[in-house]
């Protein structure tokens, strides 16, 4: 398919006297794109900063489906959903609990061995962790601090690989009482952690649509030099900013101690705004991502912060230990 | 005489909205999950059948798409999208990410042609008097929107390409394929209140 530039057009002329209401009215429709280019999925949705005019091209889009003539579903498609449903359950940690639920009365899960289901559940999911990977790959390449991400990736790919091996196994396994009783905790443990990968790959999904969605911003974090000990931390914040979506993902980062850790800033217009604990892991890597920000940030700052309520602080430069650089748009 | 008992008559209870369904299904009710699928799963299956050509992996995506409403409509917030563009957007996400992931995009855009004005069956689908005049009405706005503006908007809705990516495909230079599809998302926009109102 190509252009013909023989063909009348119905493109306006290049219009520079576009007033505010204008670009409002584009910038509304240029977040509504991000949409409809799949980087933002639905968090855009949920984020407090989507504005009634974004929205509404958003439903103007989604009014092409509508034009569609219906589709029947696959027979059984229903009763497929509703065990899958069944199955997955939900991946909060507190429905997915066991052995507590066995003390609390909950509603325990049937005592079944592995169906068809379940292993074409876990195949899929690692499809997709596989199909995640090799997609996403290429396009981390050049970006600070992918590593981690795509290692996510891969752990989670690892994981889900070894439960569909456990799975196999568990379903091979003879029909002893005994065994009969170690399939079903085996088949209710790969359950639940199907359901914790779903919940990381979640995770995963989200930050990497934030570093590889178009009309990003990436702010670069440098070390402070008053912070010796965090000399070789390295960092960059993710912002989408039609939809105030951001995505911190610090490396080298020493180990807080037991009376200290890491907080997040918002620099403003007005001033400096808290945006959260950072839990950094052994490895010294961290992330934290959210949906929204302050009005008029213009840059991020991580600083090392006392625990102990009471304990007087150091001034707000002093605590430092990374600061945002001016950001560039990729 | 003697005066037979007589049945109290029993109001059938009115439909749930699809907000209530998805409380419902936030709350852990598989059987809300079932009847927002009896409700919207023609919709999903048609738009996925339009991105993604195998008729296997489409089903697989719907639902897919129906377990992302599972876990996720504790989420839901009916205040920012009506359940209708909650759905296809849940569903157009997931077909997009098997079509990035499995990189058929050259193989769909070549079916492009084809695939405009193709007509999808639907030999069981439960139509109202009300979808069939959206339909029709949608269809008719469409139509009035120039061909150019009409085929980036489809080819980034239902094709997923990136606005560089239908630049690259059709030949087109990017600050024209974007300003063609602002154009065909206005123009889509103001011609369908009404029907906004009910998706928002």
């Amino acid at each position: 398919m190509t252009h013909d530039p023989t063909t009348p057009s119905n493109d306006p002329p290049a219009a520079d006297d576009h007033d505010l209401a204008t670009l409002d009215a584009e910038a509304a429709a240029s977040a509504a794109l991000d949409l409809l280019d799949g980087a933002l999925d639905l968090e855009a949705l949920h984020a407090d900063a989507m504005d009634p005019e974004t929205a509404a091209h958003v439903a103007a889009c989604c009014a092409l489906a509508h034009e569609l003539e219906p589709v029947a579903p696959a027979p059984h498609a229903r009763e497929r959903l509703l065990a899958a449903a069944i199955a997955s359950r939900r991946t909060e940690p507190t429905s997915v609990a066991p052995f507590r639920a066995a003390n609390t009365g909950a509603k325990q899960p049937s005592n079944r061995r592995f169906g068809a289901l379940e292993l074409a559940l876990a195949a899929g999911l690692a499809a997709l962790c596989f199909g995640l990977g090799v997609f996403v790959a290429p396009q981390l390449a050049p970006q600070p601090n992918a590593p981690s991400v795509v290692a996510s990736v891969d752990e989670a790919t690892s994981a889900n690989e070894a439960t569909s091996a456990d799975e196999t196994a568990a379903a091979d396994r003879s029909d002893s009482a005994e065994e009969a009783v170690s399939a079903n905790e085996a088949d209710v443990g790969a359950t639940e952690r199907i359901a914790e990968l779903e919940a990381d790959l979640d995770v995963t999904r989200r930050r990497l649509k934030m570093v590889t969605t178009i009309a990003r911003q990436a702010y670069p974090m440098q070390a402070q030099p008053a912070r010796a000990t965090a000399a070789s931390a390295d960092g960059i914040v993710y912002v989408c900013g039609a939809h105030q979506r951001w995505y911190l993902a610090l490396s080298a980062m020493p180990p807080a101690d037991a009376h200290h850790e890491y907080r997040v800033w918002f620099l403003t217009d007005d001033g400096t705004v808290e945006g959260g604990t950072i839990e950094v892991d052994q490895s010294g890597t961290a992330g934290l991502d959210a949906t929204s920000m302050p009005r008029g940030t213009r840059g991020f700052a991580v600083t090392l912060e006392p625990i102990e309520p009471g304990v007087s602080r150091a001034a707000f430069d002093d605590r430092i230990v990374l600061r945002s650089r001016p950001p560039v748009r990729l | 005489m003697t005066r037979t008992a007589q049945a109290p008559r029993l109001r059938p209870a009115p439909d749930p909205s699809d907000g209530d369904l998805v409380a419902r299904v936030a709350d852990g009710d598989e059987t809300a999950l079932g009847r927002l699928h009896d409700r919207h799963a023609s919709l999903l299956t048609a738009l996925v059948r339009r991105m993604i050509s195998d008729p296997s992996d489409a089903e697989d995506i719907v639902q897919e798409a129906f377990l992302q409403v599972w876990h996720q409509a504790p989420r839901y917030d009916r205040s920012k999208a009506s359940v209708p563009t909650w759905l296809v957007l849940i569903a157009r996400s997931r077909a997009i990410d098997r079509l990035r992931s499995e990189r058929v995009k050259s193989r769909t855009l070549n079916d492009f042609g084809q695939q405009r004005g193709a007509t999808h069956t639907s030999p069981e689908g439960a139509r109202t008097v009300l979808e069939e005049q959206r339909r029709s009405r949608l269809r008719n706005e469409l139509g009035k929107l120039p061909d150019e503006q009409r085929q980036v908007l489809e080819l980034a809705f239902f094709n997923g390409l990136t606005q560089s990516q239908i630049a690259g495909s059709t030949g087109i230079p990017l600050g024209t394929v974007k300003t063609r599809t602002l154009l065909a998302m206005k123009k889509l926009r103001a011609a369908l209140t009404d029907e906004i109102r009910d998706f928002l």
